[in-house]
């Protein structure tokens, strides 16, 4: 396979004849950074996978890869990438909601171009999944793992987090987060920098608000200790179901380290909860595409 | 500081698979091009391009602004890089890796210079002594004994001073056969600690609190080749004590010999992890200082 997708790109080759394109796209001061997985026999479906962001980036990268490598192999054909303001993209203090569905947009646009994928199934994880709702084309399955339902309180625990972190490391807790980012416009939670407009931004986020009306398959993954649904993950689905939507929640039971590194470190791949996740989330899209 | 615009996604091939690496051009507003490509080896624990807010990604940047060109990778299996990570531990430095990107630096036609933050300074300091010609060694936080928290040293001292037949029943316990004969890893540290066991009931071991024999080794060749070397802790880093005892011991003999190369810092606030922002810039300011003078 040759290509001419991205801009200053490499191509890996894998043993089951698929490939990634992993490269840059976008005007200059607006690139991204892409990754393109490409089928060795193409089956014409595909997905945009849009990633959660700080700490919580770092910990689903490998699961994503993994997903991306396993999708690719069962023929579907997708798209990686980095928000702008986040890992190998361009600088962004701007970085909103807005810019990350922009962003999202932008590459499942470039998957239709170079693929012919005009309908991309979208898998979004914690904040990624707003964006996913948000960039799905009418009728495209959508996949969320663990999405914010309730961005406030999402954004209580990550300031939390730099309480917790000062506290582990030895040191008080400094001035209330929340007014440090009033005053200074931005936050520093463990090395990650909250800036105003990106709190703002997901103050006022919504993923109900976000998804286009219409008929559309949904997963719905929680990933939490217990297998039980929670109320806030089945009352999400109970609503969307009202409205006519296609709505599959499935438990793995384990809630993953977003924030903090785990005592007992395994690589990604050789978890039991990454082989249940991608295994689930191939199978749904697998047939989900197979039948659109 | 150069933008995404100057980079170009690489791949390099490597014993363990395909690493993922960026190469950033030295920035175009530069004050000047200085024949230098810094390879950048990063800790273990994430991606280089997600690690605390694109941490490299900056320092990649940051770097190229002041006219190196650089290369950040990601190790094998992690990232976007295939490949499986067996094994986490400073006593297994990811070499092969290291030898390949550096092979890649070289052969721009640059000096080299490695780079490298927490495991990835092991690996930087073994990488160094296994190829010609470069020019300095940035290490960041290396973990000085062979594991890589204090956690894990106050277990391996608790192991060290059992008994031989409480050490026995312990592995036991720790290793079950079914677990032996399923899983490559246990069989390895099952091995590894066996091995330290008996060292230390023989009297070969120097003591549980002394650097790793092997980092040792990698730092007293880097001295003997005449490379530079820039060594850096933070204050309050977890092995920060451990530094300061060692420093008593072979440690110091090596940094402190007459004809050391190797310049020790010890910097306010913690370096390894890099959980703070400021912090962040204060450690690449020092080290981009340091390799100016080296430029």
């Amino acid at each position: 396979m040759s290509s001419v997708a991205l801009d200053r790109e490499t191509i890996v080759r894998h043993a089951d004849g698929s490939d990634e394109v992993l490269g840059f796209h976008g005007p200059p001061g607006g690139v991204c950074f892409v990754a393109l997985h490409r089928p060795a026999r193409p089956t014409g479906a595909g997905a945009v996978v849009c990633s959660p962001v700080h700490a919580e980036q770092n910990a689903n990268y490998r699961k994503e890869v993994v997903l991306a490598r396993a999708l690719a192999a069962a023929g579907i054909a997708v798209a990686r990438f980095h928000y702008r303001g986040t890992g190998n993209s361009d600088a962004c203090d701007e970085m909103t909601v807005g810019t990350m569905i922009d962003d999202a947009a932008a590459v499942a646009e470039l998957l239709r171009a170079t693929a012919g994928i005009e309908r991309p199934a979208v898998v979004g994880t914690r904040l990624g999944a707003i964006v996913a709702a948000a960039v799905a084309a009418p009728g495209a399955p959508l996949v969320l793992w663990q999405p914010v339902v309730a961005p406030a309180r999402y954004l209580r625990a990550v300031l939390r987090t730099r309480a917790v972190g000062a506290l582990a490391g030895g040191d008080e807790p400094s001035r209330s987060p929340a007014h440090e980012l009033a005053a200074r416009g931005e936050v520093d939670v463990v090395g990650f920098l909250i800036r105003q407009p990106f709190y703002e931004s997901v103050m006022a986020a919504d993923i109900e608000g976000a998804l286009p009306p219409g008929p559309r398959p949904i997963l719905l993954v929680q990933l939490q200790k217990s297998t039980e649904i929670s109320a806030e993950h089945a009352g999400l689905a109970d609503r969307w179901r009202a409205a006519g939507l296609d709505v599959t929640v499935m438990p793995v039971a384990k809630a993953p380290q977003w924030w903090f590194r785990e005592d007992n470190w395994e690589p990604s791949e050789e978890r039991e909860e990454t082989r249940e996740l991608v295994g689930l989330t191939t199978d749904w899209l697998s047939a989900r595409l197979a039948l659109g | 500081m150069a933008s995404a615009s100057e980079e170009t996604a690489v791949s390099i091939a490597s014993s363990e698979g395909t690493m993922f690496a960026v190469e950033t051009r030295p920035a175009a507003a530069a004050p000047g091009i200085t024949g230098i490509t810094v390879v950048i080896l990063p800790g273990l624990v994430a991606p280089f391009a997600t690690h605390r807010d694109a941490l490299w990604v900056r320092g990649a940047r940051r770097l190229a602004g002041r006219g190196h060109r650089v290369l950040r990778i990601d190790w094998h299996g992690v990232g976007d890089s295939t490949g499986v990570v067996t094994e986490r531990t400073p006593a297994e430095p990811f070499a092969a890796d290291g030898l390949a990107a550096a092979r890649w630096a070289a052969a721009t036609g640059d000096a080299v210079v490695l780079y490298g933050a927490c495991f990835g300074a092991r690996s930087a300091a073994a990488t160094a002594t296994r190829v010609d010609g470069i020019r300095a060694v940035v290490l960041l936080s290396p973990p000085p004994v062979d594991v890589e928290t204090q956690g894990q040293l106050r277990e391996q001292q608790r192991l060290r001073q059992m008994g031989l037949r409480e050490w026995a029943r312990w592995a036991a316990g720790r290793y079950p056969p079914s677990t032996l004969l399923h899983d490559r890893r246990s069989r390895r540290m099952l091995a590894r600690q066996a091995a330290a066991r008996l060292r230390h009931a023989f009297g070969r071991s120097a003591g549980p609190a002394t650097v790793s024999p092997a980092f040792l080794a990698d730092l007293t060749a880097l001295v003997e080749r005449r490379v530079p070397v820039l060594l850096v802790y933070g204050e309050n880093d977890d092995m920060s004590d451990v530094v300061r005892d060692a420093m008593a011991g072979g440690l110091g003999a090596v940094v402190q010999r007459p004809d050391s190369t190797i310049d020790l810092r010890f910097l306010p606030g913690v370096v390894h992890s890099f959980a703070d922002r400021a912090g962040q810039d204060d450690i690449m300011s020092v080290a981009e200082s340091w390799l100016d003078a080296r430029a």
